[in-house]
């Protein structure tokens, strides 16, 4: 019995499968480029890596394009991501005390006490000072993103880099490249304000550690150097870091008790889904409504304010 | 005449209040509809850049309105309560609409300070008639039709206090939490989930000291230690991008939620549509209330 997670963020899509006692069989992290072949892609990817005895007896499914993924991959339970990165978190830090999580479009601090969730921060009007704007910085400086952290830590001077906002930010490191510092100086200055805006935003209670840092952002060890720093305090980088959010859904899965799951399996290319997008004209509201298409027909619809067009 | 009144701003705090008015006088009301895509993509348009989405949204409702009547109300609340005083880009609306639309339109303006609305609409109704009897019952009616207006809510408060689900409360200028569609149904998706929504303008407000200038922050205060008598699950603060008073006004009030252990989320709106944002956040909240019960 094996119990399939998958994380659909706005910049990856993550799957995990444990067995019964929530042991790691294998995790997957790949970068979406849209939803549909993405996952469509990342499943039969996974397939190939897992051992060939895997019987899935449940499927939990998170991250902001979980709305219709649940439905391509036949998921049985959908829950938040900030429920799937905490339940993901106590399994390897039973006493974690504040999750940090920045990923690509969202960042999060969850606080909890005895295991349980007692409150959540999660960036607001903006996604400035999340994981993509490094993303786009280093595409901009022609770095591989798995480089930036290394070569910031390798920094001589402290440079100061405006964090408000990563427009602001982006400017200011290009300017300052310009007119003659360091690269790795400034990554690190980029770093370092990263984790200055995303602290000033959403860690506003201060509580005792332990601490975790988790999201693809957590390989990058310049951030978690910064972290650490601006902390005072040791930070842990859970086993799977990248993954847990779908290691947490695939434990809700697990521990959802489904008896029969609604698993489509794993050959999803045989399926031939589109999405469709148009704009309902009953009313003023003129919504956007997206449809998913197996074989022509909808099998899930959003975006209707009434509702009557949801499914 | 054909007077038009913007379903926007404070329209939402009392929605009787001046339809009675002008209908007691005898002029034909309009009144916007409630916002739509058409309104919001007007108002993001017409709206000067530097304004919370509210108050973007009077000038998509008073774009609606231009070509449908013959003045539009635009009341000048300097304060709602003795002392106090109401957010002051409300007062520039007839200005700044001069500036937007080439097409010209009269305003009718109330001044009300201090919370006095009788002096201010005397003066409005005398522009009507000069019959000094019908004038005072005009006021009277118009400000009756408020006052119940305002009963009906504590009725509907007290109701929902006695009910079995899991109470949230939600703060918020009305105009914010009850424009269903600029806040992507946030009350209709707590509902959805199961809990009894409880906006603070249904709340009577306790009687309270606070040194706050501003009306909604005073306002609050006095409703937050309200609810808080009761059995409450948790509460979520809704704020418009940009709004000066709510940046007052929220630090207050998490403070007070944390001295009383109440899970409090700040949702942050602009001119979004997309939802997910919304649905992962209060998915999120109502998860983490129950797993607090069972702790």
């Amino acid at each position: 019995m094996h119990y399939l997670g998958v994380d659909v963020g706005s910049v990856s899509v993550k799957f995990a499968l444990i067995d019964q006692e929530k042991n790691v069989i294998d995790t997957l992290y790949m970068r979406n480029h849209g939803v549909i072949p993405t996952v469509k892609k990342g499943m039969a990817q996974f397939r190939e890596q897992l051992p060939s005895d895997i019987e899935v007896s449940g499927v939990g499914a998170t991250g902001s394009g979980a709305g219709f993924s649940k439905v391509l991959i036949g998921a049985d339970v959908h829950k938040t991501e900030i429920l799937a990165h905490a339940i993901g978190t106590l399994h390897f830090v039973p006493d974690v005390s504040v999750i940090f999580e920045i990923g690509g479009e969202d960042s999060k601090v969850i606080f909890l006490r005895n295991g349980i969730i007692t409150g959540f921060e999660m960036n607001r009007i903006c996604s400035g000072g999340a994981g993509a704007f490094l993303d786009s910085l280093a595409g901009r400086l022609n770095i591989p993103i798995s480089d930036v952290g290394h070569l910031a830590l390798e920094r001589e001077n402290e440079v100061s880099i405006a964090s408000r906002c990563t427009v602001f930010a982006t400017t200011d490191a290009v300017h300052k490249l310009n007119s003659g510092y360091r690269l790795e100086d400034v990554l690190m200055g980029v770093c370092n304000g990263l984790v200055r805006n995303y602290l000033a935003m959403l860690y506003r209670k201060v509580s005792p550690p332990p601490y975790t840092f988790q999201g693809a952002t957590s390989r990058n060890v310049a951030l978690r150097y910064a972290l650490e720093q601006q902390l005072g305090a040791e930070v842990i980088v859970p086993p799977y870091a990248a993954c847990l959010g779908a290691f947490g859904a695939a434990i809700l899965a697990l521990e959802n008790g489904t008896t029969q799951t609604r698993f489509k399996g794993f050959q999803l290319a045989d399926f031939e889904y589109q999405i469709r997008s148009f704009i309902c004209q009953d009313c003023e509201n003129h919504c956007e409504i997206t449809q998913i298409l197996q074989s022509g027909e909808p099998i899930a619809s959003n975006g209707s304010r009434c509702g009557k067009r949801n499914f | 005449m054909k007077v038009g009144i913007p379903r926007s701003l404070f329209y939402y705090k009392h929605p009787h209040l001046w339809v009675t008015f002008f209908e007691e006088l005898g002029q034909e009301v309009v009144l916007s509809p409630p916002t739509n895509k058409t309104l919001l993509e007007a108002a993001v348009r017409f709206g000067e850049d530097e304004s919370c989405l509210a108050v973007k949204l009077v000038f998509g409702h008073i774009s609606y309105l231009m070509d449908k009547c013959d003045a539009i109300v635009a009341p000048a609340y300097y304060g709602l309560q003795p002392g106090r005083y109401s957010c002051p880009k409300f007062l520039g609306v007839p200005d700044i609409t001069k500036s937007i639309f080439r097409e010209r339109i009269e305003f009718l303006r109330c001044e009300v300070d201090d919370g006095e609305f009788e002096p201010g609409m005397r003066q409005l109704a005398h522009t009507f008639t000069k019959d000094r009897h019908t004038i005072e019952r005009v006021i009277s009616r118009a400000l009756d039709s408020r006052a119940e207006h305002k009963h009906r809510l504590h009725q509907r408060y007290r109701k929902q206090l006695a009910s079995e689900k899991r109470k949230i409360v939600v703060i918020g200028h009305a105009y914010v939490i009850h424009d269903a569609y600029a806040n992507l149904n946030l009350l209709a998706k707590l509902q959805d989930r199961g809990m009894e929504a409880i906006t603070t303008d249904s709340v009577p407000p306790a009687p309270h000291e606070s040194f706050l200038k501003w009306d909604f922050a005073y306002e609050t205060m006095g409703q937050l230690k309200e609810v808080l008598s009761h059995d409450i699950a948790g509460v979520i603060v809704l704020s418009n991008f940009n709004c000066g008073v709510d940046a007052i006004t929220v630090p207050f009030v998490e403070h007070e939620l944390e001295q009383h252990d109440i899970p409090c989320m700040h949702l942050i709106l602009d001119e979004h549509t997309g939802e997910a944002g919304m649905i992962t956040r209060v998915d999120t909240f109502v998860d983490t209330v129950k797993m607090r019960e069972r702790a």
